[in-house]
């Protein structure tokens, strides 16, 4: 179990990150999200013990994270930091053994990983010859070589086409099926809210939303109504609770405050023509993400 | 400690087994190998006649026996027993050693004074290199005339002109050229592992490789492991330099043994004119080691606060001045007698490197100075180790791009207050 308790982090006067506290269990993947600048990288480096917090602590099975146990930690940094004159053998052998790894368990994992992301041809080439997407791989690979029992990835999916994505997104499924604890930072949301249990969301170091996926949509009272018939828009921005209606080509979004106003638009859709839907959503993370954002930098 | 022997083995790996590295060691040990066997070769194909020197001889007999052919017997001993020499007898009146050592047209002469059956000999040599074949030529005439060979030598040197009485015209130049001599290669292994480690670092932090790195292994671990492998790389590289000198003097023995050339001449010259070479031996091996920890330190941390390889060529150029600078008054503080400076340099760390080794070979200072001056390096040392080290761990994964003093003085400040 990996807890974050109470962390504080200052550069003198500056506040990086503001008591921030959550758990992560075993098998379960958690979402860190948040604007550039937010304070996710810092938050991750003060997780691997880079940084010392200025209060609070990190604790990884009841212990601090520190040399003795960080070799059962993969870790992926933002951005993409290899060794480029070295070969994917050698650079993988380097990482591996700092890991305290055996060459020839390094080479067998190697290999299979290599075989898994479909890039064998490319063990014996140096970094600098592959692209950035297979170069992604090969970061992603250095963090995993040691089977890692916490896995922290600082935007993992940056950079990579939507096939390599899947690929990326089915491997870390695989790791929360084996138990494993999952951190990562992105800013396509739409991965997060697809298999992230807990999330916390950043905004200048200082949580903003936290907890259970699920129930952050629940608390985040706005709601999203799709709608296919002959309305009237003027007369549905009128209608009480709604703040915002969109046009799409094949549907209209209303936009409302809570989930006591939908009966009202249901009555008022139900007098109109050639309805084909009207289906009520909760809204999306990057939805709850840009009001929540937006909203905590209105303030400032 | 297993982490920390892997990043040696890695540094080291990533230098040494490098076509560069053996390409370059293949060069530089068939130069050495050739440079210093260039006289025998030489030899090898040029006619032997004209290797033949002229020495003008003349051989006084003030003994009881005036009539005994001594000049006669010297010269034709001598004439068999060294093919590069021509002796000549010429005749020469020797009024006083002053007037002797303004003349230039005797280049040896010797004078057999009182009994011929326990004469005393006088040599005068203006160089060295005859003193050194005359005595034995003499004994054999001596033993023929007496069966046992016995008699006094005075053997006389021409006066000395520069500042130090005790040293020749040719000890002071030799003395002079020295700090060139030696310390050319500590310069350029210095200059190498420095620009190595750097590299080294600059590289890891530049591609951001280093927060995974630090993330695996202590910064500590990581600086000190980089500096030990440039430590060994240096040691590794020199003891091949070493190895290429040794080949070079077998090369040029078996050149001897072959052709009669006098290939490790060089080297007994040297040996010979450096009375102490074994204590310069020691002290220049301690001073570059514990120098080039001095240098490696430094340019470990300039690499730690720079964060790109534009960044670090620029901070580094202050600390390949130093070397320069100390590699410069080697040369020259000799060359202009500045006895003062040079021992004054030699108590400087940074200068102290290659400066005092030179001024205990050439006298300037003594054993105890040496020591003395030994263990300031090795203080300075330990006290940069000391402050650098924590400071590493601050700058190394930090990307800061303010000035560089604003730079230095932000993590010396995070890395004391943290401790």
């Amino acid at each position: 179990m990996l807890e974050v308790n109470n962390v504080v982090l200052k550069y003198d006067d500056f506040v990086a990150v503001k008591d921030l506290s959550f758990t992560i269990k075993p098998g379960e993947i958690f979402g860190l999200l948040g604007t550039n600048g937010a304070g996710k990288t810092t938050t991750f480096r003060v997780i691997m013990g880079l940084l010392d917090p200025s209060e609070g602590e990190v604790l990884y099975n009841g212990e601090r994270v520190g040399y003795h146990n960080v070799d059962e930690i993969g870790y992926m940094i933002e951005e993409r930091s290899l060794l480029t004159k070295i070969t994917v053998k050698e650079l993988l052998l380097y990482f591996g053994q700092l890991k305290s790894m055996e060459k020839d368990l390094i080479i067998k994992r190697l290999d299979f990983w290599l075989d898994y992301f479909n890039i064998t041809e490319y063990k014996n080439k140096k970094i600098k010859e592959l692209s950035k997407g297979n170069q992604q791989k090969i970061q992603f690979i250095s963090a995993i070589i040691n089977d890692p029992k916490l896995l922290v990835l600082d935007e993992p999916f940056s950079g990579l086409d939507p096939i390599n994505t899947e690929l990326f997104v089915k491997t870390i499924r695989k790791f929360q099926e084996e138990g494993k604890m999952i951190v990562f930072s992105s800013h396509q949301l739409d991965h997060v809210e697809s298999f992230c249990e807990q999330i916390v969301v950043l905004e200048k170091g200082e949580a903003i939303i936290q907890g259970d996926i699920k129930q952050v949509k629940q608390d985040f009272k706005k709601m999203t109504i799709n709608i296919n018939a002959e309305v009237d828009i003027k007369t549905l921005e009128t209608l009480p609770g709604v703040y915002n209606v969109i046009q799409n080509t094949n549907k209209i979004s209303v936009k409302i405050n809570s989930d006591d106003y939908i009966k009202g638009i249901f009555d008022y859709v139900k007098t109109c023509d050639n309805v084909t839907l009207f289906d009520v959503e909760q809204a999306s993370l990057s939805e709850i993400f840009i009001e929540k954002v937006g909203g905590s930098r209105e303030k400032i | 400690m297993k982490k920390f022997k892997f990043l040696v083995g890695f540094g080291l790996s990533k230098r040494i087994m490098k076509k560069s590295f053996i390409i370059s060691n293949i060069i530089i040990g068939i130069l050495i190998i050739g440079i210093i066997n260039i006289p025998s070769i030489i030899s090898l194909f040029s006619d032997d006649t004209d290797e033949i020197q002229n020495v003008s001889i003349t051989v006084i007999n003030n003994t009881n026996d005036i009539d005994y052919p001594l000049e006669v017997n010297i010269v034709q001993i001598l004439n068999q027993s060294y093919e590069q020499y021509s002796f000549e007898d010429t005749d020469y009146t020797f009024t006083d050693e002053s007037s002797f050592w303004e003349q230039e047209e005797i280049d040896v002469l010797i004078i057999f004074n009182e009994d011929l059956k326990q004469p005393n000999v006088e040599i005068y040599a203006s160089d060295e290199e005859y003193r050194s074949i005359l005595i034995s030529p003499i004994q054999l005439v001596l033993y023929d005339y007496q069966d046992i060979g016995y008699a006094n030598y005075d053997l006389k040197t021409p006066p000395s002109t520069g500042d130090d009485p005790g040293m020749s015209e040719a000890d002071k130049m030799f003395m002079d050229g020295i700090g060139s001599l030696l310390f050319l290669p500590v310069f350029f292994l210095v200059i190498m592992a420095t620009q190595f480690l750097g590299v080294d670092i600059i590289e890891e932090k530049s591609s951001k490789a280093i927060e995974t790195i630090i993330a695996s292994v202590p910064a500590k671990t990581h600086f000190l492991s980089k500096i030990t492998a440039s430590i060994s790389f240096l040691l590794i590289q020199s003891s091949i330099l070493i190895g290429f000198g040794i080949l070079a003097i077998l090369v040029s023995k078996v050149f001897e043994s072959s052709s009669q050339t006098e290939g490790i001449s060089l080297f007994s010259e040297f040996a010979n004119r450096i009375p102490n070479w074994e204590g310069l031996l020691i002290f220049s091996l301690l001073f570059m080691f514990f120098g080039t920890l001095l240098f490696l330190t430094l340019a470990a941390f300039l690499a730690a606060i720079s964060t790109t390889q534009e960044d670090y060529q620029q901070f580094q150029a202050p600390l390949i001045f130093l070397l320069l600078g100390s590699y410069y008054l080697t040369i020259f503080l000799p060359l202009l007698n500045a006895d003062g400076l040079l021992r004054v340099f030699s108590f400087i760390p940074f200068f102290s490197m290659m400066i005092a080794p030179l001024a205990y070979v050439t006298g300037t200072i003594g054993l105890v100075s040496i020591m003395i001056s030994l263990s300031l390096t090795i203080i300075t040392v330990l006290f940069v180790l000391y402050v650098i080290a924590p400071v590493y761990r601050v700058a190394i994964l930090s990307y800061d791009h303010t000035k560089f003093f604003k730079r230095i003085k932000f993590y010396m400040k995070k890395a004391f207050t943290k401790r």
